[in-house]
């Protein structure tokens, strides 16, 4: 592995290559974190069907000779280009307080446990984005995964200020009703890095930006700024979670209008604390519905990193076990992203993961959905 | 296509160099306590009014005097007006929220309530006095648990109409049926002190030309179930309507008053209105 690295160096040094961006189709079959992240074979690109390059992803055993024919050809040169891989997860725990749900305990204590074996070998996610993070339980996630800044999203004392409980009638004893926020639970927002976190900011969605019983959580958003080594800005992560639908029990329209809104409470969050840096926003988004993913991704006009990465073109990868609707619509979770001005950004690598069973018990009612990008402090230039 | 392999493994192995070079500074095996980072809270750019309420106009149909069996409808005006959601006034009642947790509020109020028109009871009530509008003031209180409530209110006199208390206790769940359309049913109680019931339901030795005297004891005289229906027409309109179902009870039910012809154990009283929001 060291020799690989060190004969990669000198390739390196002497062609002054870097990876290009272009998609080369590459069969998701065989293709997973591990091999990839640890194996030191990072693939860049993505194609879900395509199972004629069997071969590189058969562990990619012969990358050495591959790279020796590669250097023949006419890559990318990028020169001087600063490039770092980012692994961001982002993950609903489903810690909902006891009595909401028992007997959580050990699944958070395996989460935990799965995130120190994968920094054992290297792979750990550097970001990791937790929703529904309720539970005080939940802690052990926090103080044992390894994770060096938290940014923890608001309690449930901190409440926004503003807006009306839409339930609350105005025709009876108006002076008792409880048209503020009433909140029993935070926000479940809770943000970890291997990098530092330079910034954060929160905003909690007003009373009259929540459906159903969503409502009692106070549902928000948050934004930390993390400082990731070798890149020449800082990456501006932003990490929510929406009103659910069906789950919500409240009215349809109320529940679509709703989330109309806190999709416009995000895009002026995004505006507030935006300075220009590259952004990924993630999260349980509850966008499996159509018209809500259609007015959230209009509304936001970031890049959604699944439809990116299962394009053509993408140079990005699907892991196994993965299916590509896992990551397109039959997903409430999603990542989106934006570049800066000078750093670019893609992803690479994507997984949706946390998928084992403890005693039978799934983890979490939702998959861990990982993204791994590549970000460019000069744009990786198309060969 | 070979071509094609070999350049993904390059660009893969590229990169991760990159990576690993730039990554280079950072522990990951860090295994210490985390650094927990302060957030900030981003400024909202709404602005709350200091004054909100509603203006709405309507009929409402209420019996001729507390126990009577004829109602009457009238034209009714239905007004809310609160600042900063601590000092209200809202139709007959007045008053202040003192406390304002995230599970209980409460406050001091003041209401007005009518007594008894002497138009009205003249013919059905044999000569017996009117009763005059009396002012009280009280204390309430509400809980809620998101749409649960239950809200209390203890009054007492100080007009010198009955000289007594009353407190009223009710409960509800508000149901939504559709993103604008909620119904309430509500379940009420209402208790009077002596004074209290002796004024309303009471008949004193040779008041009445029909009724015999009778003293009415204290005790809960009231239940009613309410459905309270709020139809949004628009951001600032809104249809409302109330219907009351009240059965009178104890000494209430056994006074003169409601059981003589004019009088019934069975109250309705409805409220039909639109409003403008402010």
């Amino acid at each position: 592995m060291e020799g690989s690295f060190l004969m990669m160096r000198k390739l390196l040094s002497v062609a002054g290559l870097l990876l290009s961006g272009n998609a080369i189709a590459v069969a998701g079959e065989g293709a997973t974190r591990d091999t990839i992240a640890a194996a030191g074979a990072t693939p860049v690109v993505a194609s879900i069907s395509d199972v004629t390059l069997a071969s590189v992803n058969s562990n990619l055993t012969s990358v050495n000779t591959a790279l020796n024919t590669a250097l023949n050809t006419t890559l990318a040169s990028v020169s001087g280009a600063a490039t770092v891989g980012l692994r961001v997860l982002s993950y609903n725990i489903q810690a909902l307080p006891s009595p909401l749900k028992k007997g959580t305990a050990p699944l958070f204590a395996r989460i935990a446990e799965m995130l120190q074996e994968r920094r054992a070998k290297g792979t750990q996610p550097h970001v990791v984005l937790l929703q529904e993070a309720f539970d005080k339980k939940t802690d052990v996630i926090l103080e044992q995964a390894g994770y060096r800044y938290i940014l923890k999203g608001p309690g449930k004392k901190t409440k926004a200020k503003l807006g009306q409980a839409h339930w609350v009638q105005k025709t009876r004893k108006s002076y008792v009703k409880f048209t503020d926020p009433q909140k029993f639970m935070g926000s479940g927002l809770v943000i970890l890095s291997d990098y530092p976190i330079i910034k954060g900011h929160h905003k909690s969605f007003n009373s009259d930006e929540c459906a159903g019983i969503d409502c009692m959580a106070n549902k928000s958003m948050q934004m930390a700024r993390i400082d990731v080594p070798g890149l020449a800005q800082p990456v501006d992560i932003v990490n929510s979670h929406f009103n659910s639908r069906r789950s919500a029990k409240a009215p349809r329209k109320l529940s679509l209008k709703i989330h109309h809104k806190q999709t416009d409470k995000l895009k002026w969050f995004l505006k507030k604390t935006g300075v220009g840096n590259p952004v990924i926003v993630a999260g349980d988004f509850n966008t499996k519905q159509g018209a809500r993913y259609e007015y959230f991704a209009k509304k936001i006009a970031l890049t959604d990193a699944g439809t990116q990465c299962v394009s053509d073109n993408a140079g990005c990868i699907i892991a196994k076990g993965t299916k590509v609707e896992m990551v397109l619509f039959d997903t409430n979770d999603k990542h989106f992203y934006e570049a800066s001005d000078t750093v670019s950004i893609a992803p690479y690598f994507i997984e949706r993961n946390f998928a084992e069973t403890l005693d039978g018990k799934e983890l979490s009612d939702h998959l861990g959905y990982e993204i791994h990008y590549k970000l460019s402090s000069q744009p990786v230039a198309n060969d | 296509m070979t071509n094609v392999a070999t350049r993904a493994c390059l660009g893969g192995f590229l990169f991760l160099l990159s990576f690993h070079i730039s990554a280079s500074d950072v522990d990951f095996r860090f295994s210490g306590k985390p650094i927990y980072i302060q957030s900030e809270d981003i400024e909202d750019d709404r602005k709350k009014d200091n004054w909100s309420g509603r203006l709405g106009i309507g009929i409402e149909v209420s019996p001729d005097f507390l126990g009577a069996d004829g109602n009457t409808s009238a034209l009714a005006f239905d007004f809310k007006g609160s600042y900063k959601e601590r000092i209200f006034i809202e139709n007959n009642k007045f008053g202040a929220l003192l406390h304002k947790g995230k599970l209980l509020r409460a406050g001091i109020i003041s209401r007005t309530i009518f007594g008894r028109d002497q138009n009205l009871v003249q013919a059905d009530l044999g000569g017996l006095a009117e009763v005059d509008t009396a002012f009280e003031l009280g204390l309430f209180a509400g809980t809620s648990f998101y749409k649960l409530f239950l809200t209390g209110e203890v009054y007492v006199d100080v007009s010198g109409v009955h000289k007594g208390f009353s407190a009223e206790l009710e409960g509800g769940y508000t149901f939504e049926v559709n993103s604008s359309l909620t119904v309430t049913p509500i379940l009420g109680a209402i208790w009077g002190s002596d004074r209290y019931m002796d004024r309303y339901f009471g008949i004193e030795e040779g008041a009445s030309d029909v009724f015999r005297a009778y003293n009415a004891d204290g005790g809960l005289y009231e239940l009613y179930l309410e459905g309270a229906l709020e139809q949004r027409l628009s951001k600032k309109w809104v249809l409302k309507a109330s219907l009351r179902l009240s059965d009178l009870q104890g000494s209430a039910e056994k006074s003169p008053i409601v059981r003589g012809a004019g009088g019934s154990n069975s109250q309705v009283t409805g409220f039909f209105a639109v409003a403008w929001l402010f």
